[in-house]
């Protein structure tokens, strides 16, 4: 009687479509359980109003749904949709830059080689240590789309770099082979297969964007967003209304990586690849 | 993996955490001490407001008979205040939202806001006059000293002078010295040695600014422009002394010294909550039946009163002592503490004082909160928001 087999126990069969959803659905309750009976029992041992129990943080979070943000009369629809315009911005001008500098320095490594020092320089910095330069040097709408740009152009242009490079020369030789130019067998053969890369390097970078957005709003206020609410109800003492904003950007954040996950499976599967 | 081995370690760790959660409840039999007290005052007024240049003063107020507003010149403009909590901000909230001075909404200002002249906007944090002035969104804000005398002074002439906070509301009290109690009740005798040399500092500090182009009036610019980071020279001098419209105040010296800071903080504890829902939890939920029980428990007079009687001989002898001050960066209201330091005051009275700095007076509230510093000085508005949103003082 194993788990990890699990035909017999409790009547499971792995092959079925339905049992494995609900063995997913009960492993995320438990975790999920599980999580907030720690984090319950760590408000108990710290003592703190700087860590409120998770019942004080759903009524924070019911009280901003239903009400808005009190002190400044703002609805949390606001903050949310302020704080998605930013990162969906930024997200945009990522693509935008690194998916065709990806698939060029991928193809020719003269340019690989030329842009690499530069690339090794830029990457390891911080995304976050660009807001405050952004946002004071190009100000409060062009900053923090900047600082969200950064934090994902790097995962995203790595990733493409590397799907194009793990192309398997056959495929381009039979493209060539069956009369395809220098064009085509750039946009037929290898941007289509450096999609399911790109799209991994989508997934990593919606995880760092969201640390930058949050991290601009701080420093931003007139963004608004969900990142200002949070820093206004810490300063205010308000503690369990900066749990709810913690919550909510769990949940934006979520919601994000869960749709480009989405689309990287049902890409990867459309063209045959392992996810 | 079997799973009656599953079984028994869920069982397990639900017994550890149990236990564990059992053992610091039981061992938490008594409340943690997070109390935060009001331990003296330190000066009045000393805030004021700008605006840009090309704006008429007289479509915006009135000052032939005090000040007097005029809404329709207030209304869709952006102003800078320190953060949402501080006093300027409070100040600025209470007179727009005043139907009888202002009577507009106040409103955070958000990139693509279509601005409405039934509202006035504020963009917080932004208090240092070097973020004041390199904003292209702000039509003018509220700010402290020097900070405010940098901005109208500044060579762009982008900012003038509105009016003070003196003019717009006449002695209102400004910062105060708070204290963590877990703290200060553990060391009584450094918390007295601290408020004596606070004092000593405060009285030192008025009777400079009483006496102009005196050798401690000198001292006293020496020191601000030193605290300050600013070059000296003739015209930062210059701009430093038209900077000290403060006034500075501890309390009163008497058996009830700080009997005014209460009678204030108690006017600015009710204006909080007559604003609406910047304060969270009710003064029931904290246990007093009433504004004077809070502010009696809140402000704690006992170290002033014995600073107050003790001797300067007597303060010199007790056994040295480390405290972390907590202060808002770029401030003069809080010249005094620095004055204790650099006129060693502070080491005459045994006393290690370091200073930890914050760019605003919540940033002060988190410091005692979490009791990285023992003592720190921060505006009234949010040692009293927080102490109420934190629930830091209970009956």
């Amino acid at each position: 009687m194993s788990w990890s087999r699990g035909e017999d126990i409790f009547g499971y069969d792995e092959n079925n479509k339905l049992h494995r959803a609900v063995r997913l659905l009960l492993l995320a309750a438990v975790s999920l359980a599980a999580f907030i009976l720690i984090w319950w029992f760590i408000s108990i041992i710290a003592d703190t109003p700087s860590v409120p129990s998770p019942k004080k943080t759903l009524d924070a979070l019911v009280d901003l749904y239903l009400h808005g943000d009190r002190m400044t009369h703002t609805s949390l629809g606001s903050y949310v949709k302020s704080s998605l315009a930013t990162f969906v911005k930024g997200f945009m001008l990522a693509i935008a830059v690194a998916v065709p500098v990806g698939l060029i320095l991928g193809y020719s490594k003269t340019l690989r080689d030329l842009a690499n020092p530069v690339i090794e320089i830029l990457r390891p910095i911080a995304p976050i240590a660009w807001a405050p330069i952004f946002i004071i040097s190009m100000g409060y709408t062009v900053g923090p789309m900047l600082v969200v740009f950064v934090g994902i152009f790097f995962p995203l242009l790595t990733n493409v770099i590397f799907g194009v490079r793990k192309i398997d020369p056959v495929w381009i030789d039979a493209a060539r082979t069956l009369g395809s130019s220098q064009i085509q067998v750039f946009y037929k053969v290898m941007m289509p297969s450096a999609v399911p890369y790109m799209m991994n390097g989508v997934k990593v970078g919606l995880g760092v964007g969201w640390m930058c957005i949050v991290a601009a709003e701080l420093y931003a206020s007139p963004l608004g967003g969900i990142g200002f609410y949070l820093a206004e109800q810490a300063t205010s003492g308000y503690w369990p209304g900066a749990y709810a904003a913690l919550v909510v950007i769990a949940v934006l954040g979520l919601l994000t990586i869960g749709v480009a996950d989405y689309i990287h499976r049902a890409l990867s599967k459309r063209m045959g690849m392992d996810v | 993996m079997e799973v009656s081995k599953i079984l028994v370690l869920i069982v397990a760790v639900a017994v550890v955490l149990a236990g564990a959660a059992a053992f610091f409840v039981l061992k938490n039999d008594g409340e943690k001490d997070r109390e935060i007290n009001l331990i003296s005052g330190v000066n009045l007024e000393g805030s004021g407001m700008f605006i840009k240049s090309s704006v008429d003063i007289d479509t915006m107020i009135d000052t032939s008979d005090g000040v007097q507003y005029k809404p329709a010149g207030w209304g869709g403009k952006v102003f800078a205040t320190p953060g949402t909590t501080s006093i300027q901000h409070i100040l600025l909230k209470s007179v727009v939202e005043d139907k009888s001075k202002i009577g507009l909404k106040l409103l955070p200002y958000q990139v693509g806001t279509t601005l409405s002249s039934d509202t006035v906007y504020y963009i917080a944090p932004l208090a240092s006059s070097a973020d004041v002035l390199s904003s292209a969104i702000i039509d003018g804000g509220m700010s402290w000293q020097p900070q405010l005398e940098r901005i109208i002074s500044d060579d762009s002439g982008k900012f003038k002078l509105l009016a003070l906070t003196n003019d717009m509301f006449p002695g209102h009290l400004c910062s105060v010295v708070a204290g963590n109690h877990s703290y200060t009740s553990a060391h009584q005798d450094e918390t007295v040695r601290f408020v004596a040399a606070f004092v000593k500092a405060t009285e030192w500090t008025a009777n400079a600014l009483a006496n102009p182009g005196s050798d401690d009036y000198n001292k006293l610019i020496d020191i601000a422009l030193e605290v300050i980071g600013w070059d000296d020279n003739e015209r930062n001098r210059a701009e430093m002394e038209r900077s000290f419209t403060v006034t500075y105040v501890f309390g009163e010296n008497s058996s009830n010294p700080l009997s005014a800071i209460k009678r204030d903080i108690a006017t600015y504890t009710d204006n909080l909550y007559a604003m609406g829902d910047i304060l969270r939890s009710s003064l029931s939920d904290l246990g007093f039946d009433s504004t004077s029980a809070f502010v009696d428990k809140f402000v704690d007079d006992s170290y002033m009163k014995k600073a107050l009687a003790a001797n300067d001989s007597d303060l010199k002898t007790g056994k040295n002592a480390n405290i972390n001050v907590a202060v808002i960066t770029g401030d003069i209201h809080q010249i005094a503490v620095h004055v204790a330091k650099a006129l060693g005051y502070f080491s005459d009275y045994g006393l290690n004082v370091t200073f930890s700095y914050a760019v605003n007076g919540g940033v002060v509230a988190v410091a005692l909160q979490n009791g990285d510093s023992n003592i720190g000085i921060l505006g009234s508005p949010p040692i009293i928001i927080n102490v109420i949103n934190s629930e830091l003082v209970k009956g």
